[in-house]
């Protein structure tokens, strides 16, 4: 045991020591590139590996030498060129920030490439960027995405397909990364590019497989069973809060969450009734629903797949009057 | 260990902390407010969870301090997770109390309960919500009033609180008892843009909820409801 973890930190140690050896005295051939050194640090898991090729062409590079300072010096770092002048050359601690944030932004350029846009889908597929915080997108994996492209005014944020929104990065770590390393563009682009990541929106949700899942509990405790939301087919990921296994592959439905006191809906005309259900409609969610306000639902007592659509009646002036519900 | 101070706690019972008091310190209960032992020691209020909760008697003899009998240690382990249960229920209906919302709005105040993972609800403080009454389904839950979903609580303690220790009809009731605490809605939404240009079938989507907002505005506006 303890041979083994001695084994193991010297050679750590030893790779980060050979390393700002590189960087301090350039030795040029070292074991392990300034880049993938940067990229394995804990916190920087979301950024690419950017290839040396795109670093080295200029055109790549159009722009940012204004916006970095110590440019020259910092573009030597990442590429693990031994500076040219010694005699003046600033701080290492300075150079090594101006090395990152030039990266940073060389970064958020070479994902928007096609090899860049490849690698990170690939790391979205492996799920390295975490999940959705969100309940009812059922543990959707989420992409980096910055709110501004400038650098400095924002950290980066997770942007989650199924719901469209931004979330704060739950691990500490990930809270001090620049946006603009990641762009407003990237996330959306690789959506766009490949479509199938975006896990699709069902409105009816597998019946069969839910219903099995549900037998553990009494079928009929009926109010709070029909529980606080349509969620049926949620029950298959009980421990969904944990995605450290890799289970998140088929992913329950998209949900609408409909707060309920004592197994009813809270009145839209209520002072504090639902007023954002708008804000999570998507293409394929039935507006029909009493949940919008524009129907009357008469719930057949089992509703097991919780479709929630499939009886219901629309009242002519689409409005739901409570009084007439309660006693249908 | 935990087991060990339980122990401990419970044994000399009467020199040091209450059971409550000592459960809601551990690590992970902050979530929990502590139910007024009046209304533990009525026994309507309990009403039907002895069939929930395996040794009950026992489980409740330790919440209230009044435990005698001496047990080994498997069975005290026991006895020790069916009252932390039988605890987690009684929250559950004391929450719902007059009394229990006034102690739990006052955390809701303190955002004791954590904030909001959405970005544009600007670290709005949450309440716990259970999606299930049933025990032993699901996790609490966090529930935002500002964008009123529903969030997986951040810290790993709180993934292993029984969602039905809070139910499903808490926050709903808090915000109906304390209509003031609801903050104000935000319009604002996260528009996706491809070097700056709006995409196209989310732009639709966007529209389409503009309508649905618009309607429900509406209908809001035709029961005379003040916004």
């Amino acid at each position: 045991m303890n041979s083994a973890e001695a084994a193991r930190s010297p050679s750590s140690d030893s790779d980060e020591e050979e390393e700002e050896y590189s960087d301090s005295s350039g030795t040029g051939s070292s074991v392990i590139s300034w880049i993938s050194w940067f990229c394995s640090l804990p916190g920087h898991e979301f950024f690419a590996e950017v290839p040396d090729d795109f670093v080295e062409d200029d055109f790549n590079l159009t722009g940012l030498p204004s916006n970095v300072s110590y440019y020259n010096e910092a573009l030597d770092l990442i590429l693990d060129l031994e500076p040219e002048d010694t005699t003046h050359a600033p701080q290492m601690t300075v150079v090594e920030s101006s090395a990152e944030l030039l990266y940073g932004l060389i970064h958020a350029r070479y994902i928007l490439t096609k090899q860049g846009l490849q690698a990170m889908g690939d790391k979205y597929q492996n799920d390295l960027f975490g999940h959705c915080p969100r309940v009812l997108c059922g543990g959707c994996s989420v992409l980096p995405c910055g709110r501004s492209d400038q650098p400095g005014i924002d950290t980066v944020k997770m942007l989650c397909p199924r719901c469209g929104d931004l979330y704060h990065p739950k691990e500490p770590k990930y809270q001090n990364i620049d946006g603009a390393f990641f762009g407003t563009t990237f996330a959306n682009m690789l959506f766009l590019n490949y479509p199938d990541l975006v896990p699709p929106v069902i409105t009816r949700p597998p019946r069969a497989s839910t219903i099995s899942r549900r037998s553990p509990r009494d079928g009929d405790d009926s109010e709070t069973e029909d529980p606080a939301y349509d969620d049926n087919d949620f029950l298959d990921d009980d421990e969904d809060d944990e995605y450290d296994d890799d289970q998140v592959a088929p992913l329950s439905n998209y949900r609408i969450y409909t707060p309920k006191i004592f197994g009813f809906r809270v009145s839209e005309r209520s002072r504090v009734g639902p007023r954002m259900r708008w804000l999570r409609w998507k293409e394929g969610i039935s507006t029909e629903g009493p949940e919008w306000g524009n129907g009357l639902v008469q719930r057949d007592g089992n509703r097991g797949g919780g479709g929630g659509t499939n009886s219901q009646t629309v009242e002519e002036d689409g409005r739901v009057d409570w009084k007439e519900r309660s006693v249908q | 260990m935990e087991d060990q101070m339980s122990a401990g706690s419970s044994e000399s019972a009467e020199s040091t902390a209450y059971w409550i008091e000592w459960f809601q310190s551990l690590k992970g209960n902050e979530f929990y407010c502590d139910v007024d032992e009046d209304y533990i020691l009525d026994r309507f209020n309990l009403t039907g969870l002895n069939t929930e909760v395996q040794h009950y008697a026992l489980a409740f003899d330790m919440i209230t301090d009044a435990l005698e009998e001496d047990l080994d240690d498997d069975m005290r382990a026991e006895v020790e997770k069916s009252a932390r249960h039988l605890y987690g229920l009684i929250h559950a209906r004391f929450i719902l109390t007059a009394r229990g919302l006034t102690k739990m709005q006052e955390k809701f105040r303190h955002a004791e309960f954590g904030r909001c993972p959405r970005v544009l609800c600007d670290n709005q403080p949450v309440l716990p919500v259970g999606l299930w009454d049933v025990a032993g389904v699901k996790c609490v839950k966090l529930y935002c009033p500002r964008c009123e979903d529903v969030y997986n609580p951040i810290s790993r303690r709180h993934l292993a609180i029984d969602g039905a220790h809070f139910g499903t009809t808490f926050p709903h009731l808090l915000l109906q008892a304390y209509p003031n605490l609801m903050p104000a809605k935000t319009p604002k939404r996260y528009v996706p843009k491809i070097f700056g240009f709006k995409v196209h079938h989310i732009a639709n989507e966007h529209r389409k909820q503009d309508q649905l907002k618009e309607q429900m505005q509406q209908r809001l506006h035709q029961a005379q409801v003040n916004e």
